[in-house]
This record gives structure tokens, sequence and C-alpha cells, in this order.
């Protein structure tokens, strides 16, 4: 009987770290290849779950189904992050502790314009429970589904990276920008592709997120799940700027806390508040991560 | 006498010759009697506001002690915090459960009836204690700060108030010991803890006119500006301020001379979390809608008071004190501008004022203004000739500049 219910749990822990493995790796793209720490994240996700829930409602003409909720969620994302890169942050990028408070300040006011959006010129009721729809008919066909989509995205990333002229201008700005600009790589361009690209997985992840978990809110970057300090802990954990950290971090994350809520009397309450124990208790005791900040692929 | 260094002679007859000479008043330079005069402006408005407005003054001054407590460790040694809130959940909370769940249940099993002697002096322990449990977490969050350094601390800063919104629901109805009532969860605690001066029966001093209320609460609350403001400037500019911008610059530096960081940034935050505590305290006995629930210290998104304590202190000029005064108002105008034409747009126009002044003013309005107001004082004595300022360093040395500063950033092995 408890081997049944490891099994279950194991099963349940997968599932919910393909989906954290989706959320953080934007994280990754951005902090790797810039070294900005982007407090942001989570208003990228929301941004991407409110996307999909306008695509899915009847707010314009007709709901059209939840694939293109997804379509419209990542599209959302990566448009939020390149304006974001070049409305704002290409300016202040030589000063970083402008940036930390600018992202940190640019996070909110997006989610409050999706507040204030959601509430009073889409009429949602409560702006806390947006309805998304999860992507599949039932919980367990969904759960395959976000396994299956994020290892591949997962997949495409590397390939990306590692075998495209792009990716490998990402991996050269991201080690040096002055010896990437010696070899002809306009930094610039290079950075904007990142914020997209990592804006796109935001926002994809986004309306994921608000799916599985029933609705979203515009308070859910920092709510249980809380995706923003979830990506900060993955991030953490894996070691800053390696994808491949940040997929061991969001494993290591999703099956810690799977097995607290599982597992630990009175475990339920701590759903959410595991990882960040977690997080603070390995920030203190081994800040450099699990796999280190080596090459930025 | 001219080779004395400073640790030779009388060091304590010259050090009080210094103090006396800094607290002249016809010796201050121009812009500390402006902020002198603006202070005593600040204490002469309750004879302009209408009772209402001056409500809505008052909340400004809590603003702005918030505000200096988050520049105190952020402005100055910049270690950013991102919960600020955090201390001012303690601070608030903690005065309350302390009166409320303690002091007076405590009193009441004695048999002991509170004349309005009784109630201040309740009250003055609760503030106390609210300070203290503030000061406890910011031993919480400073000590991490030892080992974290940049965007980590910030991250935990964050997660700090959020945790501890958490802690509020799980402890809604019971905390063993510390608050035998419990926390009341998202709703807060109901029992208000009794004000200094009040319309109702729950308080020290029971007024009936609602003017002499709001005046009463206005000078209350001005008085523990006063003691925030002689505090958080008094250790500012005392050689510990300066240790503080030292390590806001260069930790290394500061160890290389001796001194260490970790024992001024424990003190930075315990400084700031007991100012800010002890904001959050009076505002609870004094203030405007002073209800200790979690929509008034966290602010109603769980995280916008730490927001707008950022945006203040980033408008009027990190690590300034002063600055944080400045800014208040700014924030507190722009604030009811905006409530009076697009209430519905709250609080989207703040923050894109904290993101503009970021972007373009990063220093903030204050030292700009003291700059400027520099440079008129010399054009008015004819020492430029305009006011706007040149870059008057010659082409060849902008570019040895821009060399070395390349080749410090290559050889400097700082990283990122």
């Amino acid at each position: 009987m408890v081997l049944g219910e490891i099994a279950t749990a194991t099963v349940t822990a997968i599932f919910l770290s393909a989906l954290y493995a989706i959320i953080a790796i934007g994280f990754t793209l951005i902090f790797g290849v810039g070294g900005i720490l982007n407090f942001a994240h989570g208003a990228f996700i929301t941004v991407g779950m409110f996307a999909g829930f306008l695509a899915t409602s009847d707010a314009f003409l007709i709901a059209l189904p939840i694939w293109a909720g997804l379509l419209a969620g990542t599209a959302a994302g990566a448009l939020i992050g390149a304006v974001t890169y070049l409305g704002i942050i290409r300016y202040v990028r030589d000063r970083p502790v402008t940036i930390l408070i600018l992202t940190f300040v640019i996070g909110f006011f997006i989610i409050y314009a999706i507040r204030i959006g959601a509430r009073d010129v889409f009429g949602v009721n409560d702006p806390l429970a947006i309805p998304v729809p999860q992507v599949m008919g039932t919980a367990f066909l969904n759960d395959v589904y976000i396994f299956v989509t994020s290892w591949l995205l997962i997949g495409l990333l590397f390939y990306f990276v590692n075998y495209t002229r792009t990716g490998r201008a990402i991996i050269a700005v991201s080690q040096s920008d002055k010896g990437a600009a010696l070899v002809g790589i306009d930094a610039e361009k290079i950075n904007l592709i990142t914020w997209t690209v990592a804006g796109a997985f935001a926002g994809y992840a986004g309306v994921l997120l608000a799916g599985a978990f029933g609705n979203g809110s515009w308070l859910m970057s920092i709510q249980p799940p809380a995706p923003l300090i979830l990506s900060f802990a993955i991030v953490i954990l894996g070691g800053l700027g390696s994808i491949k950290g940040s997929i061991a971090g969001a494993y290591i994350i999703g099956f810690a806390e799977t097995f607290t809520v599982n597992f630990v009397p009175g475990g339920e309450q701590l759903a959410g508040v595991s990882s960040l124990v977690l997080l603070v208790v390995f920030l203190l005791v081994k800040p450099e991560g699990l796999f280190g900040r080596g090459a930025g692929e | 006498m001219a080779t004395e260094t400073p640790l030779e002679g009388d060091v304590g007859r010259r050090r009080k010759q210094a103090v006396k000479e800094k607290l002249l008043l016809r010796d201050l330079a121009l812009r500390h009697r402006l902020g002198i005069l603006g202070v005593g402006l600040l204490a002469l408005l309750p004879l302009l506001a209408q009772p209402r407005e001056l409500n809505q003054f008052t909340y400004v001054l809590y603003l702005m002690m918030f505000a200096i407590s988050w520049d105190v460790v952020s402005g100055y040694t910049g270690q950013l915090s991102f919960g600020h809130a955090f201390f001012f959940a303690l601070g608030g909370y903690g005065t309350s459960v302390t009166v409320n769940q303690h002091l007076v249940p405590l009193l009441d099993g004695l048999g002991v009836t509170l004349g309005p002697v009784g109630t201040t002096v309740v009250i003055l322990a609760g503030i106390v204690g609210g300070t203290l449990v503030a000061a406890l977490g910011g031993v919480l969050i400073g000590v991490p700060a030892l080992r974290l350094e940049g965007p980590y601390l910030s991250l935990v800063t964050l997660i700090a108030p959020l945790l501890l919104y958490q802690s509020f629901i799980i402890f809604g109805e019971e905390l063993p010991v510390l608050a035998p009532n419990g926390l009341g969860g998202t709703s807060g605690l109901l029992n208000e803890p009794p004000s200094f001066v009040g319309i109702g029966t729950n308080a020290a001093v029971t007024v009936d006119q609602l003017w002499v209320d709001a005046v009463a609460r206005y000078y209350i609350s001005f008085l523990a500006l006063l003691i925030v403001l002689a505090v958080t400037y008094g250790v500012t500019r005392s050689a510990a301020g300066s240790v503080f911008t030292a390590i806001r610059e260069d930790e290394d530096a500061v160890q290389s001379v001796g001194l260490n960081p970790a024992k001024f940034k424990i003190f930075a935050f315990v400084l700031s979390a007991a100012v800010g505590g002890f904001a959050a305290a009076v505002w609870m006995h004094a203030g405007p809608n002073a209800y200790p629930n979690t929509e008034n210290l966290f602010g109603p998104g769980r995280i916008d008071l730490s927001i707008n304590v950022i945006v203040v202190a980033v408008i009027g000029g990190m690590g300034t004190i002063v600055g944080s005064l400045v800014g208040a108002l700014f924030f507190a105008f722009a604030d009811s501008v905006i409530g009076a034409f697009v209430p519905e747009l709250k609080p989207l126009p703040t923050f894109l004022l904290g993101m503009v002044a970021l972007t373009f003013l990063p220093r903030g309005v204050v030292p700009e203004a003291t700059r400027f107001g520099r440079r008129l004082l010399a054009w008015r004595r004819g020492e430029v000739d305009s006011l706007v300022e040149r870059d008057r360093t010659s082409a060849a040395k902008r570019t040895v500049d821009r060399y070395r500063e390349e080749i410090e950033e290559i050889i400097g092995g700082e990283g990122r």
C-alpha cells in the first residue's frame, strides 16, 4: 500500500517537475546571457496566462479552442519579453542595482495592469480566479501533454542553442560580450532574441500552469506555487545560467514538494512553502548551486 | 598642533567641540536650513487642512517613515530589500498582539482598571514590544544577508513577507504562547488596539470632535517621524553611516581597513527593521485606519507596500534619508491626483513614476536638486557662466578614461 502511494507520488512529481522546468527555463536563459536576474519573470508568465484566457473566453467575438490559447499565450509572452528589453532594459544594462529594482517594479506594474484589465475592461468577476481551460480533457492526459511538450521544448532549445548559428552566438555572448563583439556578433540582437525566447517560454508556461491548477490569477507569480520564486529556487538550486542545472533543479523541487505534501503530516498546508524553505536553506548552504555557472549553455 | 593625529590630545573635548559646531544653526548650509524649514512647514500643516485631508496626510507621514526604514538598509548599504513590509507587519502585529492578547488580559486578570495614564503606558509597552519583534526580524534577515549578496538577498527578502503572510493564515486561530488568540488569517486582527487619542471608548484620551481627533493623531505621528528622523539621521551621518556607504561601494575595501562588514550589515538591518516596526506600531495606535490587517501592513496585493516604499525612496534619492520625505510627498501628490481623475488605474501611475525616476533620474530628486542648487549658488557668485553643466573635460582625457575603464573591467576579475 505504501509502495503504491510512493509510486503515485512519483508519477505526480514527474509531471509537476516537467511543468516547473518550462517555468524556469526562460529565467535561466536571461540570466545566462545578460547576467540579469529577471524579477519580472512571474509577470511574463501571468501575461501568457491572461492571453490564453482572452483567446479562450468570449471576450473577443468567439471563444477559440485552447490550442489557440496556448499559441496566444506564447506569442504574448514573447512580445512582452521583447518590449521589456527594447523599451527599458536596454537603456540601463550597465547599472545592476537599477536593473534589479526596475525588473521588480516592471513585473508588478504588469500584473497590476492585468488585474485592472481583467476587472474593468474584460469584466472578470474575480481577478484572483481567471478561468483558463486545460489542454486535454482529463487531468491525466493533460499531465502527459505537459510532460511531452516540456521535454520536446527542452530538446528543441538544446538543439537551437548548441547547433544553430544564432544559438552559438547566444553562448558566445553569455561567455564574454567583448569576445563576441570581436567576432562580429551583435550583442544587442542576441539579447533581444534571448528575451523574446524567454518570454515565449514564460507565456507558454503561464497557460499550462493556469490550466493545470484550475485557474489563473493576477497574483499568480507570488501565490503558491509562485512561479517567480519557484524559478529562482530552481535556477539557484541547479546553478545559475545552466540549462541542464535548471532542469535538474526543477525535478528536485518538484519531487521535494510532492513528497512533502503527500507524506509529511499536515503537508497540504505546506504546498508552495516547502520549496521556499528548501530554497532558503540551499541559498545559505550552497549558494553556487549544483552545477555552478560554467559555460552558459 | 598641526601634526596632532585624531587620537592624540583631549579627544573627548574635541569631540564635544565638533558636535557643538555641527549644531550651530547659523553655520548650517543652505540645504539644511531649507530642510528644517520644510519640517517646520510639516508641523504647521494642521492649520490649513480639513480633518479628512489631514487624515490622508497623516498616512503620508507613515509612508515617509517606512521609506526611511528601507533607505537605511538598502539605500546606504546597498543590500536591496524587496519585502520590507515584513518588518512593518511584525511591528504592527507585534504591538497589537502584545497589547490586546497579553497586557490587557493580564491586567484584567489582576483586576486593574486602566485610566488614561494606564492605557498610555500599555500602548507604549506595546510599541516597544512591536519594535523589538521587528528588530528580531531584522536579525533574522540580517544573518542570511551575510552570506548572500545582490539579487539572492533581494529574493530572500521578497520571500520573507510571503512566508509571514502564510504563517498568519496557518496560525490564524492560535499561536501557542506568543499569540493566544491567533493572528486572524487573511482578514487580520479584528480586535483593534487602543489608540492614544480617539473618538470611541477604546482610547487613552477620549475626544468628541473629529478635528481634535485628526489633529492629535497627526501630531503623535509627526512626533514619531521626528524620532525616526533623529535616530536615522544621527546614525547615517555618523562614522557608521560612512561605513554603510562603503559597504555599498566595496565590501573588500571595508575589510581591508580592519572593519567588519558583517557587524555593520546586521546593525543596518536591525536598525532598519526597528525603525519600520516602530513606525508600524505607532500607526496601529495613532494612525488613520489603524487596523492591524494584512491589507494595511502588506498592501492589498501582499507586496504593494514593499514596492511603494521602494518607489518613494527611489524618487527622493536613495541613501539620503531626507529623500524619503520628499519622495513621499511626490508619491502622495501623484497618488491623490490620480485618485481624483482615474482612480481605477491605481497603482499603475505611481509605479510608472518609479520606473521613470529609476531610468532617467537614478540618483533621485534630492541629490539632483542639491547639485543644481550648488550650481545656482556658484553661478550667482560668478564662478561658472551657465546654469547647465557642460562636459568640460578634453576629448583626449575622455578617451583615456574610457580605455582605463575598459581595462579595469577586463583585469578586474570581478565577473559580472
